[in-house]
């Protein structure tokens, strides 16, 4: 019998939201909870010469490769507990977990939600900096965008802008509105320590889009005429779910602000949530051997 | 303009560095131990248009005068302890200055050995090994377990001629499973561990420098050739020429990743089959070069002066 085999955490909402699906639609789910694996987890892989083959087992689930129809690929990575990762074996583990992760997923020929390439495995959240390298095609706008390590630049590029820009971190997805010359001379002592990521603000209505397979879920207004240019964006960074965030101007004019591999769903409404959840066990749970996703 | 940037505590740096200068190449070295402060770059994103410097305290250097950049992703090393700033914190700045440059080099349509996007394949040897035999490579056989009886029983059906190294590029170091190991085995139910059979013949170091490829065997009694002197063992190594096929599988094998520089690992039998383990994309070639005097870093100079790639 098939299954769809899960690999995220508990607190993974979009994990836990298609177990349920899948549960009550009667599918058998595998789930591996990547921090508690190990010891635990059996896993045995055999691979040589192109042939590939192998079975795995967790709490009394066990189950063939070439049983799984699908795999709802969420882990982060890390395969320990936020404690053990600060020592030196915990970090190791994590590695080789990850290591195992990316080698497995790829190995499998059924539909798997994200299998991106080695570009993008230490990358999430994805921005302009990102995607002028990653999506040279882009259709969308992307906004002015300056990343500096002297805070004379970061003051032109504030004033170029009118004096409203945000200040994101590279490393973090979140993002701070400048808008006042007090917030503008708070980055002055944080230039010294960190670069300075600066972005322009667009005004305009937010939209955001889903894209899961070869469906895009709005999340408030539709707007299917850009549902399109969604598609190819994800289909360009090679993920069969992501979520973007964009912005239409009162000129017309789209902009990609972001685009997020692992989009957590939790800002997402209850109607277009279940709607993404729905395609995604379709997705996964397709009896079709196919390695579209 | 040719942009080297990395620490100078890094041979590899070290040598790029002299290198150019030997062959008379403008460049400008980014300290990555004085980044940001003497050495500082700024760059924006203004519709597809990337523009920026990179700055020293010799100058400023216009992005779009940078024809070639050789960058190594290290950790920086004797950066000064800020004080007020956790180890925690420490690691997040450092992390952010990294992406900084990895950003940059990323976007700049220049010469880049090499694009970290280029190089995280080799963080999942598994990954690479599933993309190798496309290249006409044969791959040994691997079995990766948690499961103690599997890897016994592998390590039988093998007749006891089995290596095993770690999944990932970290600890990465080939040892050879022997009998007294047997009882250690209970462990990999901790951490999943690649076991792979032993293939006889010849190692092979193969350098691929854009288009151009460096060979080198290499004869030592250790498992892995690359720590012979710290296990006591001999090693030598010559310059050869490898069979045209072979050499070009290495450069497409290469160019699939996004790598301009690559260090390839193949493993020659005694009927002239090639078998590959891996292709590292930061390769330390200083050694090979020193050994065969194999003009790699010439190579690497000239690549980086080549204009748009």
């Amino acid at each position: 019998m098939g299954c769809t085999l899960i690999i995220g955490r508990d607190e993974d909402l979009c994990c836990r939201l298609v177990r349920e699906r899948l549960a009550s639609l009667r599918r058998r789910v595998v789930y591996l909870q990547e921090d508690k694996l190990f010891p635990g987890l059996r896993f045995n892989w055999e691979l040589g010469d192109g042939a590939s083959s192998g079975a795995l087992e967790l709490a009394g689930q066990a189950v063939e490769f070439d049983q799984i129809h699908g795999v709802l690929a969420r882990f982060s990575g890390i395969a320990t507990s936020p404690e053990d990762f600060q020592t030196k074996d915990g970090r190791y583990l994590s590695s080789e977990w990850h290591a195992l992760t990316r080698g497995f997923i790829q190995s499998l020929s059924c539909p798997v939600v994200n299998r991106p390439g080695p570009e993008l495995w230490y990358r999430s959240a994805l921005r302009a900096p990102d995607l002028v390298s990653l999506v040279p095609e882009l259709t969308f706008r992307l906004p002015r965008t300056m990343v500096a390590t002297c805070f004379e630049e970061a003051r032109r590029f504030f004033d170029l802008a009118g004096g409203r820009i945000y200040y994101s971190p590279l490393t973090v997805p979140s993002d701070y509105l400048i808008d006042t010359e007090r917030a503008m001379q708070k980055l002055e002592p944080l230039s010294e320590i960190l670069p300075l990521h600066l972005s322009e603000v667009i005004a305009g209505e937010t939209v955001d889009a889903y894209v899961v397979g070869t469906q895009v879920v709005f999340d408030g207004v539709s707007h299917t005429t850009v549902g399109t240019h969604c598609q190819a964006v994800a289909e360009s960074l090679g993920l069969a779910l992501c979520h973007l965030r964009i912005i239409v101007t009162a000129e017309g004019e789209w902009y990609c602000m972001s685009v997020n591999g692992t989009p957590t769903l939790f800002e997402c409404a209850e109607q277009p949530r279940n709607a993404i959840v729905g395609h995604l066990v379709e997705i996964l749970s397709s009896e079709t051997q196919s390695g579209a996703a | 303009m040719i942009l080297v940037c990395g620490v100078l505590g890094d041979a590899m740096i070290e040598l790029m560095c002299a290198r150019l200068n030997d062959m008379g190449c403008e460049y400008v070295f980014l300290d990555e131990s004085r980044f940001p402060g003497e050495f500082n770059v700024s760059w924006s994103i203004r519709g597809k248009d990337l523009t920026g410097y990179v700055s020293s305290p010799s100058g400023k250097v216009a992005l779009d005068d940078i024809t070639g950049i050789y960058v190594r992703y290290v950790q920086y090393r004797n950066r000064r302890k800020r004080e007020g700033i956790s180890d925690h914190e420490e690691e997040l700045i450092k992390a952010e200055h990294q992406v900084c440059l990895m950003h940059l080099f990323d976007a700049m349509p220049a010469v880049v050995v090499n694009r970290v996007r280029a190089s995280v394949s080799n963080d999942s040897k598994l990954y690479q090994q599933l993309q190798i035999p496309s290249f006409g490579f044969l791959t040994p056989r691997t079995l990766v377990t948690t499961d103690p009886e599997q890897a016994v029983a592998f390590f039988h059906s093998c007749r006891r001629r089995v290596i095993y190294k770690s999944l990932s590029g970290v600890r990465s170091i080939v040892r050879r499973l022997e009998d007294k190991d047997l009882p250690r085995l209970q462990l990999v139910r901790n951490c999943p561990t690649q076991f792979q059979e032993v293939v006889e013949g010849v190692d092979i170091r193969v350098h691929v420098v854009g288009e151009d490829v460096f060979a080198t065997e290499l004869k030592s009694e250790a498992s892995d050739y690359r720590y012979a002197s710290s296990t006591g063992d001999s090693l030598t190594a010559r310059a050869i020429d490898i069979p045209p096929d072979v050499a070009a599988a290495c450069v497409r094998l290469t160019r699939s990743s996004g790598l301009t520089l690559s260090g390839i690992d193949l493993r020659k039998t005694a009927d002239d089959k090639y078998y590959c383990f891996e292709m590292n994309p930061s390769p330390g070639f200083i050694f090979y070069e020193r050994a065969t005097g194999q003009p790699i870093s010439e190579a690497v100079a000239r690549l980086l002066l080549g204009g748009p790639h």
